[in-house]
């Protein structure tokens, strides 16, 4: 293992400028021999600080895995991640606990609040998982800007979903976090909701430049985005700058249509698009990297 | 309803634990009968048969029976006896060979059977005796002796070896024996003898009884006494022969009961039991009742949280056309497997270890199987696991479809139902009155008093009532008590936030967590705090009876003698106390000693310096300094001697005739009793005030106490110097009894006295008494931690969401370790801190009723509460290390897959 950093990582990268997070020729296996599933074939990507990511399609086609084995949830087959210029590949649970809490957040399908804890016992969470005090003005400038300042004191099943939500956004910011990985983060609510939601992400990255990363499989969420990947069979089959809703829905149409030949014919699925151009891997170790 | 294997695994547990308790006591019971029963037919021998004098049967005369008046004598003569065995016994005392230097030893004489086929002894080596002058040694005493085969013995009835006019019969020793059921061992072994031999030894006694030689030289065989014969018959003999040989001694023995081995045991274990079970087995199992209740207590807990967490499925079941009934059945189904399984697997696990301590040959353990022991804790364990899970099935059957449609909010409201409230409240109230009404009789109450036991039946089932409501309303104060607990562990960090956190969502397991273990913690406080209270009030009441240690009487003491006596091991301090012999008169006057019949009361006067109260003596006299001018007398004085003693009140007058020592009880120096010249002994004659007091000094514990400035104007010296010892309770008391026996020696004492060795007793009866109890309630303590494990692994496993997503936001594996262990210990030590306090009040209740008219103090059993503080603490922790690991194992990824 590497001298790998922990807490007192540095905010500075030491790869690319202007890169927040990298994929290396990643792959991810579940289980072993035949009856393995390749959720991730060799992915290379790297994701730009201050901007809004997508990442869609079908379900199974490894698009959630990606994010997974990006935020440090999930481990690697092979290959490396480098997130703030460390290889989080080589990490051990611990390292990658404390990456998470200090420069991670995290927005789920489900908001995923504790039900025993008020909106900002919730919010403050991971800076009281830190045995940290949490800087008040922060708060409650978050809870101003998501419109949720008089819900602080009730508990989760008090809020409807929307609030739940924004409560949720606002403990993915609380640590002033490197990157946001948000999993679907308007599945569970209805289509007023989610346009909140999504235009709260938006204006976040637009005024803070938060480097947000989303997972979605819908296509007028990516169009929130600053670009949209496409995945399929554990592949990128594209790499869309400045998405629109219609282009978006085509792409992941196609992807349908093609799985569906494929499943029928049998055999693996050819890339539409060429995978989207990535900075040179660079080998900064051999170690196979398994925790 | 079949995923759920799992997670009940502690709920079996617990029924496991409770069944192997109940099938491991049953067990015990059948080897206490079986011991019982073997004990009780050791004398038999090889023999069939016994015919026994009926104890009730009063037909005959003030004359004790002889073998010839209850027909005993005639049954070798009937037709079909083989061998027959009397139980005449003589007590003798032995030496070997005719040489005076050998030390005697005082043995059983006991006769051999007519044909020596039927003895409860073993032949080890050697022949029986077949004539007199001939008999066979028990090997130990033998050993004893250092005689061996071919050696000669002699012995006579005489104890004392005083009376010279016995002749002393002297035998060959022909063999040696052995006694494996220890009938003889106590009374030094066993020495056998012909008939002839023991007529001889019974002619000796007479002798001694000074009967007539005429009367002597009649005695014969059939003259002895013997309360039962051991006989056996023909071999061959066809049962209906038997029964004619059998009938026919039947009509020939008077006031006698002729039976078989068998019967005689059966009748026997029914007299002892009384047709049930063996009364040591009956209280042991009820403490396995009571750990069977904790169980349920678990069970039902498991049962609730289970329907609790499978409601969405439960409603899925009745939205697709499940009856109500059918949710009712599949739940007690679950319930009769999971009961049946598990107290298979414990009453085979009970058989497992009394097979493995009997094939190490653990002292008296053998496995002896019995219906009872199988099927009794199958069966109860099975209905009560039914029981527990049926309110359960009830709670399942309030699922309405329409639950599978709509969220469920898995967090529970505290607070009980009205009537609950009501009804807990009502017996809390009227148990608690009780408990010190009862208090207030027992201590206003004489020590003498009939209803002494009063007090006691209206505290028990008082406390009883009050743990009832307790136990009733854990809803209600649990949750209160565990969250003002839970507000101070918040403050050590995250963990401790969510810990808290977690047992404010679930008041309502957590309070039936609690419940259980409150119940058995409850009852270790109880035994504990009532053995220390009733062993404070005993040690109150052993200060007045036994107020000095231990004393080293008359010793001659040099200077550095107390110094050497405090270096003793296990002697705490020692000082010496002058003494003064007194005599006083019934009538109060000063005795007249020249006048023998005025009877005066010899006691000793003993001279006790301030500074040895509290010290080498109880601090007993009600006070620290001893006035000048007075004499403190012992309260039970008169009411022991009441016809030689005056009968004393405080602030009467004393007269006495004071002479500086005594030897001893037997000999005083002053009075005019064994011919002694008192003018030449100084005397004075002094009138002392009267303080009564509750101490017992002296051998005689009458004596009485001055101070020393009283001793100083009587004008003569006290002449003799005890020594007063004050003892380490911990010491090893042979060793000091040893040690102070050679002190004694080496100081030219007269007597060695030590109360000590009583209080030691009675500490010691206390104490087993109490690690008895405590040992058989610790399974209901285990069952009820096993029940802390169980509930924190059914919340690990309905957290999971939770849990993963504190881990997926930052917290470390470490930390949700730490926190399952913090809600470990929160429940524990809520309900730890609750069962002290009540099982503190129910003891000393307990220990005041019991002990009615005593002081009872409250006296706290800090090393037991510690003990049970840092144990469930340490059970805490343990019990949350495996939901512990089952929770970190949880990845955090599944924080962002959909809700089930």
């Amino acid at each position: 293992m590497t001298a790998a950093p922990n807490a007192t990582m540095p905010m500075a990268g030491m790869v690319t400028a202007g890169t927040a997070i990298q994929a290396i020729d990643v792959v991810k296996d579940y289980g072993t021999g035949d009856s393995a599933v390749h959720a991730l074939r060799h992915v290379n990507v790297a994701f730009e600080r201050g901007k809004f990511t997508a990442i869609m399609g079908p379900s199974g086609s490894g698009k959630s895995t990606l994010m997974h084995v990006l935020s440090g949830l999930d481990s690697v087959t092979s290959g490396h991640v480098m997130f703030n210029g460390y290889d989080i590949t080589t990490f051990n649970d611990k390292q990658l606990t404390l990456m998470r809490r200090d420069y991670v957040g995290f927005i789920f399908q489900s908001f995923n609040l504790l039900p025993m804890f008020t909106a900002e016992q919730n919010i403050v969470m991971p800076l009281t998982l830190a045995g940290k005090k949490p800087d008040k003005q922060w708060l409650h400038r978050l809870a101003a800007d998501l419109g949720i300042e008089d819900r602080l004191d009730h508990r989760p099943s008090e809020l409807s979903g929307g609030q739940q939500q924004r409560v949720a956004i606002a403990r993915a910011l609380i640590t002033h976090p490197h990157v946001v990985f948000a999993d679907e983060p308007t599945g569970a609510l209805d289509s007023v909701s989610s346009t909140e939601v999504l235009s709260m992400l938006r204006r976040l990255v637009d005024e803070t430049s938060q480097t947000v990363i989303m997972v979605t499989h819908d296509a007028a969420a990516a169009a929130y985005a600053d670009r949209a990947l496409v995945f399929s069979d554990g592949r990128i089959v594209a790499d869309v700058n400045h998405p629109t809703e219609e282009r978006m829905s085509e792409l992941v149409m196609e992807q349908r249509h093609s799985a569906a030949k494929l499943a029928a014919a049998g055999a693996p699925a050819a890339p539409v698009a060429p995978a989207a151009p990535v900075t040179a891997p660079t080998p900064v170790q051999n170690d196979p990297a398994r925790r | 309803m079949k995923r759920s294997r799992r997670t009940l695994i502690p709920a079996g547990i617990a029924i496991a634990i409770a069944s192997l308790f109940i099938s491991a006591t049953l067990l015990l019971g059948n080897v206490l009968d079986s011991q019982a029963v073997k004990n009780f037919t050791s004398q038999y021998g090889n023999a069939e048969y016994s015919a026994k004098l009926d104890n009730d049967s009063a037909s005959y005369t003030s004359d004790s029976p002889t073998l010839a008046t209850t027909g005993f004598a005639k049954i070798p003569s009937v037709d079909g006896v083989s061998d027959v065995r009397y139980s005449t016994v003589e007590s003798l005392s032995i030496s070997a060979g005719s040489s005076t230097s050998s030390t005697n030893q005082y043995a059983m004489g006991i006769e051999l059977s007519t044909k020596a086929g039927i003895m409860p002894i073993d032949l080890t080596d050697g022949s029986w005796p077949s004539k007199a002058g001939e008999t066979a040694l028990d090997s130990d005493l033998a050993q004893k002796l250092g005689v061996s085969i071919g050696d000669t013995v002699t012995f006579t009835t005489d104890y004392t070896g005083d009376d010279a006019t016995l002749t002393p019969i002297t035998a060959h020793v022909t063999g040696l024996t052995d006694d494996p059921h220890e009938l003889y061992s106590l009374s030094g072994g066993s020495v056998t003898l012909t008939s002839d031999d023991m007529v001889e030894l019974a002619r000796q006694n007479l002798r001694l009884e000074s009967s007539s030689a005429s009367d002597i030289a009649k005695f014969t065989h059939d003259d002895m006494n013997a309360d039962t014969v051991y006989f056996s018959l023909d071999q061959g003999l066809s049962d209906s022969q038997k029964n004619t040989v059998i009938d026919q001694i039947r009509s020939q023995v008077k006031d006698a009961k002729v039976m078989s081995r068998a019967d005689d045991a059966n009748e026997y274990m029914r007299s002892l039991n009384g047709g049930g079970v063996n009364p040591v087995t009956a209280v042991i199992l009820v403490f396995a009742v009571l750990a069977m209740f904790v169980a349920a207590l678990v069970i039902a807990n498991t049962f609730r949280v289970l329907v609790t967490q499978r409601r969405r499925t439960l409603a899925l079941l009745r939205t697709i056309g499940a009856s109500k009934g059918q949710v009712h059945r599949s739940v007690l189904a679950e319930g009769v497997v999971l009961g049946l399984e598990y107290s298979i697997a414990g009453t085979a696990l009970a058989y497992i270890i009394v097979a493995i301590l009997s094939a190490a040959k653990v002292q008296g353990i053998e496995l002896i199987p019995s219906v009872a022991s199988i099927l009794v804790p199958i069966v109860f364990a099975t209905v009560i696991t039914v029981l527990a899970s049926s309110g359960a099935a009830q709670l399942a059957t309030s699922v309405t479809p329409m639950e599978a449609l709509r969220p469920i909010d898995a967090t529970e409201k505290a607070g009980i139902k009205a009537a609950r409230a009501v009804f807990s409240v009502l017996f809390l109230g009227i148990g608690l009155v009780l408990c010190f009404r009862a208090m207030s009789m027992a201590a206003n109450m004489s020590t003498d008093s009939q209803n002494y036991a009063v007090p006691l039946f209206i505290a028990v089932p008082a406390c009883i009532l009050v743990f009832i409501g307790l136990i009733m309303s854990t809803q209600a104060w649990v949750p209160w008590l565990l969250s003002g607990l839970g507000h101070l562990v918040s403050l050590t960090g995250a963990s401790g936030i969510i810990a808290a956190a977690n047992i404010r969502k679930n008041p309502r397991r957590i309070a039936a967590t609690s419940g259980a273990l409150l119940i058995g913690i409850t009852l270790v406080a109880t035994v504990a705090t009532g053995a220390s209270c009733a062993m404070a009030a005993v040690n109150h009441e052993l200060d007045s009876h036994y107020s000095v240690d231990a004393s080293i009487d008359g010793a001659t003491i040099g200077s550095d003698t107390i110094d050497r006596v405090k270096a003793t091991d296990g002697i705490t301090d020692a000082m010496s106390i002058g003494s003064y012999s007194v005599a006083m008169s019934s009538q109060g006057t000063a005795p007249d000693l020249s006048d023998v019949n005025s009877t005066p009361a010899q006691t000793s006067m003993y001279v006790i310096p301030d500074s040895a109260i509290g010290t080498v003596v109880a601090d007993t006299f009600g006070t620290h300094h001893l006035e000048d001018g007075v004499v403190y007398v012992p309260s039970q004085l008169h009411a022991d001697a009441p016809n030689t003693t005056p009968n004393l009140a405080n602030g009467d007058k004393l007269s006495m005739v004071v002479t500086p020592s005594k030897d001893d009880m037997n000999t005083l120096v002053c009075g005019p009793y064994d011919g002694i010249d008192t003018s030449q002994t100084p005397q004075t004659t002094v009138t002392l005030t009267v303080q009564t007091g509750t101490f017992a000094i002296g051998d005689d514990t009458h004596s009485l106490a001055i101070s020393e400035g009283t001793a100083r104007s009587l004008g003569i010296d006290p002449g003799r110097h005890d020594i007063w010892l004050k003892v380490d309770k911990n010491a090893d008391t042979s060793k000091l009894i040893d040690d102070l026996g050679k002190m004694a020696t080496d100081l030219n004492a007269t007597n060695l006295s030590g109360s000590f060795i009583y209080r030691k007793m009675f500490d010691m009866v206390i104490d087993i008494a109490m690690k008895v109890m405590l040992a058989l309630l610790s399974v209901a303590v285990i069952i009820a931690l096993v029940g802390v494990a169980n509930t924190l692994s059914l919340s690990v496993i309905e957290r999971q969401r939770e849990s993963a997503t504190l881990r997926a936001i930052g917290m470390t594996s470490g930390q949700l370790r730490a926190s399952l262990a913090w809600e470990s210990v929160l429940i524990s030590l809520g309900a730890g801190l609750a069962g002290l306090v009540a099982g503190g009040f129910f003891g000393w209740v307990g220990a005041v009723t019991l002990l009615t008219g005593a002081t009872v103090p409250f006296a706290p059993n800090w090393p037991v509460y510690i003990g049970i503080v840092l144990l469930s603490l340490v059970a805490a922790l343990l019990a949350s290390v495996l939901p512990a690991r089952r929770a970190t194992k949880v990845p955090p990824v599944t924080a962002l897959a959909d809700a089930d």
